[in-house]
């Protein structure tokens, strides 16, 4: 890659029309001497970034020669592109790995020489060490994240080229879904209840953040290899979800029963073992003395309560899988602006995705 | 209508068009109707008509030039692009087969007679109808409980980024779609609209679209609904390109009613005049009608077979909309994409020399 140009470099985003991409090509287009392509397989996907002024390219990077033309002019390959195995054309894993694998092959070996290749993974790849029971090392999609990371470093490496797989965090933006539902449970009202412990790391990532992980990457600045992308220094629960709620609003978090606490487990899990075989159990209180059943009744009672309590839905209760997840390892993308501070001075985001 | 041997035979269904709509919704819905079986699945890809065939014990049929080819059933579903419809329609038409045909329904106010005189029974699928949240409106409507209507908003669409398309597909054929935005998914917010004010005259008073090459991209309409000896202003809009809040807004002497038109399972809110109610009240589902898109599917084919089904009580829904398409054409006629106004300039400029 020529970093001595004097032409803006000019950042290709494969998948450009994502809700990621596309936020993100909008952060990137306003940096001096940077200019943004995006590349798009369908023409029905480029009208917004059309609008929004950037000259789309529609071509199918997982087709060689299509990719070759794609990619002539791009100094660096952002890959944003995922294909899902259920589509129009139905579910089909096999031809939607062919597709990943391609998408990211192809961005290597037909872009020019020392391009560098961003490709986007996620802290799904995490698989078991996100220690939650909705992306273990066996789901799907975290083993399609992985073997795709594998074909970018195994094919840099063939090929001598940089390449870095960035496993993104929860990511939040004017565009983004996570922030739209989040927004919309916790914005107008006076009291949101979260069902989490708030000190806990969200594994949020801003746009902005992610903008400035991509430059840095795409200039150099950070070695080739695998990092992961979060909210510079990371975010708890906390802060972001009293970013998005009113400034007045009472905020109230209420972690989950912490299993480390071994009495308290232990009593909880005996109750809900109790309540299942309830009738069976019934059935020897006629050889306990009633002073005895009492007692066990009350403690049941406070229990059997507190459940339903605990069911009572309140005005905003914030509930997310994401509240499971352990914050995400490293290694981490240096040299980042504190995200609070970006988020501060950037104001283009609103002006393009504000709803009218 | 096509005969049927005996009562106790289930009703066979031809699937013309094996693409996502069919595969994703009207086949495992028709699998789930007793009564009904799939008697075979045409597409223009034998491969994906005899994958899709497969899965329902159906014969598989690749579509050729001669659309008379495909073989005879009870009913027909025609889940086709609008451009190649009309071979199909006067196939079935001329043997009398019910068609139960894909959204939208037509791409023009005339096409969509000349489709309405082909086919004995025809209706068309547009399931929104069929959602809770749009028979509970329609109830309050016609009850009159918030008094009278004075105006009406609706806003459908937001940015729209990936498609989940692939490069080559009907949508970016002009030909095959016949239409746009307007037509492939306004449809569907307009045939709200029209069923809701039913019996009320719906005229365009004002359009802008925005067009990208032939492509309309954002809509801008003032609509005016004329019924029970008055007329509102129905503000429209719809966009690909901006990013607007889906809702359908009625406001009423009394109060304001909203939903969100595109959610199955959106329910419906009040709040008063200048916040008079305080905090905003939800209305529960109605049980009886959809909050899915299967069950609204579902419920589409119900109301379509009774149109077929010797001794069964009609549904009385509305089949084809014409008053939707006549919307539609139009506005686009009325803000047709620059290309269309400069080759309308060149004929008159011509004209005038």
């Amino acid at each position: 890659m020529n970093v001595d140009r004097e032409e803006p470099m000019n950042v290709g985003i494969v998948g450009g029309n994502s809700q990621v991409a596309t936020e993100l090509a909008v952060l990137l287009e306003r940096e001096d001497d940077v200019t943004v392509t995006p590349i798009v397989r369908n023409s029905m996907g480029t009208h917004f970034l059309s609008r929004c002024g950037f000259d789309c390219r529609v071509f199918d990077v997982s087709d060689p020669s299509e990719a070759e033309t794609a990619l002539a002019d791009v100094d660096v390959v952002v890959v944003a592109a995922f294909a899902w195995q259920y589509s129009n054309e139905g579910f089909q894993s096999r031809k939607a790995r062919h597709t990943n694998e391609s998408l990211v092959r192809n961005s290597i070996e037909q872009s020019s020489t020392g391009t560098p290749v961003i490709y986007f993974s996620s802290l799904a790849a995490f698989g078991d060490d996100l220690g939650a029971p909705s992306h273990s090392d066996w789901s799907l999609y975290t083993r399609e994240k992985r073997n795709a990371e594998r074909v970018l470093a195994e094919t840099c490496e063939r090929h001598g080229e940089p390449g870095y797989a960035l496993r993104l965090g929860n990511v939040h933006g004017a565009n983004q879904e996570n922030t739209a539902d989040l927004v919309a449970e916790v914005a107008d009202s006076d009291r949101v209840d979260v069902a989490t412990d708030p000190d806990k790391p969200s594994n949020a990532l801003h746009t902005v953040t992610l903008c400035e992980g991509v430059l840095r990457c795409a200039t150099g600045d950070v070695e080739p290899g695998r990092y992961s992308l979060v909210n510079e220094p990371q975010w708890t629960w906390r802060e972001l979800i009293e970013y998005y709620a009113d400034p007045g609003a009472s905020v109230a978090f209420h972690p989950p029963y912490d299993d480390a606490d071994i009495p308290k487990a232990a009593l909880r899990k005996g109750w809900e073992l109790a309540e299942n075989r309830e009738s069976t159990l019934r059935t020897f209180t006629v050889f306990v003395p009633d002073s005895i059943n009492q007692w066990l009744f009350y403690k049941y009672l406070t229990f059997q309560r507190g459940g339903e309590i605990g069911n009572l839905e309140r005005e905003t209760w914030v509930q997310r899988n994401t509240f499971a997840f352990d914050p995400i390892p490293g290694p981490f993308v240096t040299g980042l602006t504190e995200t609070h501070r970006v988020l501060e001075r950037e104001s283009v985001l609103e002006k393009v995705f504000s709803p009218t | 209508m096509h005969a049927r041997s005996s009562d106790e035979e289930p009703l066979t269904v031809g699937v013309i068009g094996a693409g996502k709509i069919s595969t994703s919704c009207h086949l495992p819905v028709l699998a789930n109707i007793d009564g009904v079986a799939v008697k075979y699945v045409a597409d223009t890809d034998k491969d994906q008509a005899r994958t899709v065939a497969k899965a329902y014990d159906a014969e598989s049929v690749q579509v050729g030039t001669d659309r008379a080819q495909v073989p005879a059933s009870d009913v027909a579903l025609l889940a086709v692009p609008v451009g190649v419809r009309e071979p199909y329609l006067e196939a079935f038409g001329n043997r009398s087969i019910p068609v139960f045909s894909e959204k939208p329904f037509a791409s023009g106010i005339e096409e969509h007679r000349r489709f309405q005189a082909i086919s004995e029974t025809i209706s068309c699928n547009y399931l929104r109808l069929c959602f809770s949240s749009t028979r509970q409106l329609r109830q309050l409507l016609t009850s009159g409980v918030f008094g009278e209507l004075r105006r009406v908003r609706y806003a459908e669409g937001g940015i729209v980024g990936a498609t989940g398309r692939p490069k080559e597909n009907y949508q970016s054929d002009a030909a095959l779609r016949g239409g746009g935005m307007l037509l492939e998914r306004g449809c569907h917010g307009l045939s709200q609209l029209v069923y809701l004010l039913d019996e009320w005259d719906h005229t365009v008073e004002a359009v802008t679209i925005e067009w990208q090459d032939d492509f309309d991209v954002d809509v801008r309409a003032r609509l005016v609904a004329t019924g029970d000896g008055r007329s509102i202003p129905v503000e429209y809009a719809l966009s690909r390109v901006r990013p607007l809040e889906t809702t359908a807004e009625f406001v009423f002497e009394h109060g304001i009613a909203a939903f969100d038109p595109e959610d199955p399972d959106g329910r419906i809110t009040v709040r008063g005049l200048d916040g008079g109610l305080g905090r905003d009240l939800a209305f529960e589902h109605d049980g009886r009608w959809a909050t899915t898109f299967a069950q609204a599917a579902y419920c589409r084919w119900q109301e379509f077979l009774s149109l077929v089904r010797p001794g069964t009580e009609t549904a009385g829904t509305p089949e084809t909309m014409p008053a939707v398409t006549e919307l539609i054409s139009e506005m686009y006629d009325r803000s047709p994409p620059p290309a269309a106004k400069r080759d309308e300039g060149e004929v008159i400029e011509e004209e005038s020399q």
